[in-house]
């Protein structure tokens, strides 16, 4: 019921926006699109930077998984998903769903950290 | 004395160190007693600050550190670094397929991930950092709590994580739970690549 109500919110802000913005793209819109900034911070805190390589991010410098350079333009995530936003949102809240047994754990990201941190590493061209 | 054409670059000097001391003066005030530097955790350093602090830990670190005697880790336990790592350790540093608690991407400077701290760090290094500690983070001075023989059985864990798959972690724990049998350098790491 409140993701009805939330759902419905999220369209009123579209068409809201859309109006405001000349209605450009209101088709392609994403329900709830990621915040590269705030998964800038996220990504900081998780302390991500300790086992991979993330361009932007200081102290990012890990080399237990994979450098995330260029994430942008990866096809696969863990080499398990096709590479998408909402995939990769998926991933981040849970590795060990795809991964299973994998060293990266479940940190516990709510799914709006998960799709800010992924808003991030898609700004990585 | 002075020679007359050096006599105003002098006095520019001169009048140049004043500037920028009632300037550093007035800066410390406002951080001392106006507080305009935030030290709340909930606001990230700039990059640039956060690469300073790092980099100022470095080089202590490094400057600080003496060569190991050679028995040092040779003789240190393995099982017994698993369990005061699950003890002290796991919370804020996570472990291969853990993640550290919750509360820890709260902390800042926040606790960074051990996996592969033995590539970051020779195993000296890594003895000073748990002995010592590091100031201004959550990163206690273990050698005030405990003796040095438990740090040298943390180091030499450590050394073994790097090649721990997520699975011989988790047998670990499971041994380092119930187990009292010391488990020596090598044996470890040796059991982790099974």
């Amino acid at each position: 019921m409140e993701k009805l109500a939330d759902t419905v919110r999220g369209a009123c802000f579209l068409s809201i926006l859309a109006l405001l913005t000349g209605c450009r793209g209101a088709s392609d819109a994403q329900p709830v699109k990621g915040d590269p900034a705030a998964g800038k911070i996220v990504i900081t805190r998780q302390a991500c930077g300790s086992c991979h390589t993330i361009p932007g991010i200081e102290l990012a410098d890990g080399l237990v998984g994979p450098p995330l350079i260029h994430f942008a333009s990866r096809q696969m995530i863990a080499g398990a998903l096709p590479n998408s936003p909402s995939n990769l949102a998926a991933f981040l809240r849970s590795p060990q769903s795809v991964v299973k047994g994998g060293a990266m754990p479940d940190m516990g990201l709510t799914s709006r950290q998960a799709r800010d941190a992924a808003a991030y590493l898609l700004t990585l061209k | 004395m002075i020679p007359r054409r050096i006599r105003p670059l002098l006095l520019g000097w001169l009048a140049g160190i004043a500037t920028a001391a009632i300037a550093g003066g007035v800066f410390a005030g406002l951080v001392l007693f106006a507080g305009i530097y935030n030290t709340g955790a909930d606001n990230q350093h700039l990059r640039i600050v956060a690469w300073a602090f790092h980099r100022t830990m470095t080089s202590s670190v490094k400057r600080r550190t003496q060569p190991l005697p050679a028995d040092a880790l040779r003789d240190a336990d393995v099982l017994a670094g698993a369990r005061d790592y699950e003890m002290h350790c796991i919370a804020c540093h996570g472990g291969p397929g853990v993640a550290r608690a919750a509360w820890t991407s709260a902390l800042l400077p926040t606790p960074p991930y051990l996996l592969d701290s033995a590539r970051r760090w020779s195993p000296a290094e890594l003895t000073t950092i748990v002995r010592d500690g590091v100031k201004m983070t959550a990163m206690p001075a273990w050698s005030e709590v405990a003796p040095d023989r438990k740090v040298d059985d943390v180091v030499a864990f450590l050394i073994a994580m790097r090649r721990l798959t997520p699975a011989a972690f988790a047998r670990l724990r499971a041994q380092a739970a119930t187990g009292t049998a010391p488990l020596r350098p090598g044996s470890a790491a040796s059991e982790a690549s099974q």
